[in-house]
């Protein structure tokens, strides 16, 4: 997937993985957030539908994550714990009788919010239900198989190629019957 | 590739961090991780003085006075902001409780109330009688949840919505607060509430349940009386949105809080989905009526406070939708540091 970052290099919660001893808690969190940074934060809109929500949740889910004791099994193993703590975060805050933030504006460092232009992909898909909206973004931009998004998500793979199906159905319809990738789950 | 599925990917990859944002976010971060592990984390030294001085007094008043009433400065200041301006509108809102239940040797009380004519935030401090540590040591109080009826009922008609959290106290093992905040559709600034808990729970990821940590049942009930300072605005205003027209029927602003009641002249069709679940038309439906609903409050140094994501009530009427939707902010502003209100790009002035 062109938009994974899969890539070979891991992060100091593993240290004794890649046998990283002497970081210093500035230095790990500069490591964690050039890792996982956008990756939280693209699951937590994907969720959400706004950056400033997402920014929060990527902000507790690092600092979850600096002080994660545990050693994990492997980089991937650490990702997917990544996207688990966020997905859970963002259906926390969804599931939250209400929601609020507030902000000074010179204090905030905004990202803005991708421009949601309609008839467009990204619109289609926002107007999905939060559940499709995140295995659809964990199949087509991250790059996961249905029973890896089951793990991640805590929930079936079964339920994982369902819901692709009903959101695959659903943005053909929305985007005019075109196909969107129905590849082999 | 897919065309569709490319543009998905582009999109999404233009959602990232700029280098400097990066830097921001490490730093807080770092700073972020440095105050959850740090085992005795400073505190301001005006807080320290007010502890102090309530120490003493304590001693002074002798063996017999086993608890004392924290007066409303003292307990919102740390939660609600402690400047000067803040604690004149605390103190002059404010109200102390005092009212508590103690079960298996751990005792919550109701330490304060501020509010206005439709929400309200109450303190309340849950203590291990013992003085020995009241949650397992590791605990994470932002994972803390609280079992049973959970809540502050309220008796008015219509229905309320609001939010919890904890604080822990570093100098104090053996004692948590909890802030709740509580909108209502009706006035509640005068009433008798009762704040029905069981057990304090753990969120445990693993199990994907809560788990008891402090296990006990308590129910009071205390008295709902402070001064609203709320101010109304708007009456009529409307503006088009989603091809519905919004009538502004009232708007509130106290210092503590924000709500807003409006009319969508066509009627919320909701779906027949299952209790508990969400359908997508309900959804979007959801959306249309109150999620895309913007409101902005905009102080006047500039700052701009956006709380389209406030909760809030939906409810179908015949051929029209009636919205109520608002919350508590997260510091008390004083209403002369307010500047406007916009609604749906309505604004309002708000003269002081």
């Amino acid at each position: 997937m062109g938009g994974a970052e899969h890539g070979p290099a891991f992060l100091p919660q593993a240290m004794a993985l890649e046998g990283v001893t002497n970081l210093n808690q500035n230095e790990q969190a500069q490591r964690m957030v050039e890792r996982y940074a956008d990756t939280i934060l693209r699951l937590s809109y994907t969720y959400l539908k706004n950056t400033q929500d997402a920014q929060d949740i990527c902000q507790n889910v690092l600092i979850k994550l600096l002080l994660e004791e545990r050693a994990f099994d492997s980089p991937e193993h650490e990702r997917a714990w990544v996207l688990r703590v966020t997905a859970n975060a963002c259906k926390d805050l969804l599931k939250s009788p209400w929601r609020k933030r507030t902000c000074a504006l010179e204090e905030c460092m905004e990202v803005p919010a991708p421009e949601v232009e309609d008839g467009s992909v990204l619109a289609a898909v926002n107007a999905l239900p939060s559940r499709y909206r995140a295995v659809i973004y964990l199949y087509y931009y991250e790059g996961y198989r249905a029973a890896e998004i089951g793990q991640i998500l805590g929930i079936p793979t079964a339920t994982v190629n369902t819901r692709l199906s009903r959101g695959r159905a659903k943005l053909k319809l929305d985007l005019g019957g075109t196909e969107y990738g129905q590849q082999t789950v | 590739m897919d065309s569709r599925q490319f543009e998905y990917q582009r999109d999404m990859d233009a959602l990232r961090f700029t280098d400097e944002q990066k830097r921001i976010l490490t730093a807080r971060v770092a700073t972020g991780a440095a105050e959850h592990t740090s085992p005795t984390r400073r505190r301001s030294i005006c807080r320290m003085a007010v502890l102090a001085a309530a120490v003493v007094l304590v001693l002074a008043v002798g063996a017999g006075a086993t608890a004392m009433l924290k007066s409303p400065g003292e307990t919102f200041a740390p939660i609600f902001g402690g400047s000067a301006a803040q604690t004149e509108v605390i103190d002059k809102i404010g109200h102390p409780i005092g009212a508590s239940d103690t079960d298996n040797g751990v005792t919550i009380t109701a330490d304060a109330i501020i509010g206005d004519a439709y929400n309200a935030a109450i303190v309340y401090t849950i203590r291990r009688d013992d003085g020995t540590a009241l949650l397992p040591e590791g605990t994470d109080a932002r994972s803390l949840l609280m079992g049973g009826f959970g809540w502050t009922d309220l008796p008015v008609r219509g229905g309320s919505h609001g939010s919890s959290w904890f604080m822990p106290d570093e100098a104090d093992s053996s004692a948590i607060q909890m802030v709740q905040t509580i909108t209502a559709d009706a006035p509640i600034s005068h009433c008798t509430a009762t704040a029905e808990f069981e057990n304090l729970c753990v969120w445990d990821d693993e199990a994907g349940a809560s788990v008891p940590v402090v296990e006990g049942k308590w129910k009071f009930r205390f008295d709902v009386d402070y001064e609203d300072s709320s101010i109304t605005l708007g009456g009529g205003e409307t503006f088009t949105q989603d091809g519905m027209t919004f009538t502004v029927d009232t708007v509130s602003v106290s210092p503590i809080a924000v709500k807003v009641d409006y009319t969508v002249d066509s009627q919320v069709q909701w779906s027949n989905a299952p209790s508990g679940r969400e359908s997508e038309a309900d959804s979007l439906q959801m959306q249309r009526y109150f999620e895309n609903v913007e409101i902005l409050l905009t102080k006047t140094d500039g700052t701009v406070l956006n709380l389209s994501s406030s909760g809030g009530s939906v409810k179908p009427g015949s051929g029209i939708t009636v919205c109520s939707k608002g919350g508590v902010f997260d510091q008390i502003i004083p209403l002369e540091e307010l500047e406007s209100i916009s609604v749906g790009g309505v604004v309002y002035a708000i003269c002081q």
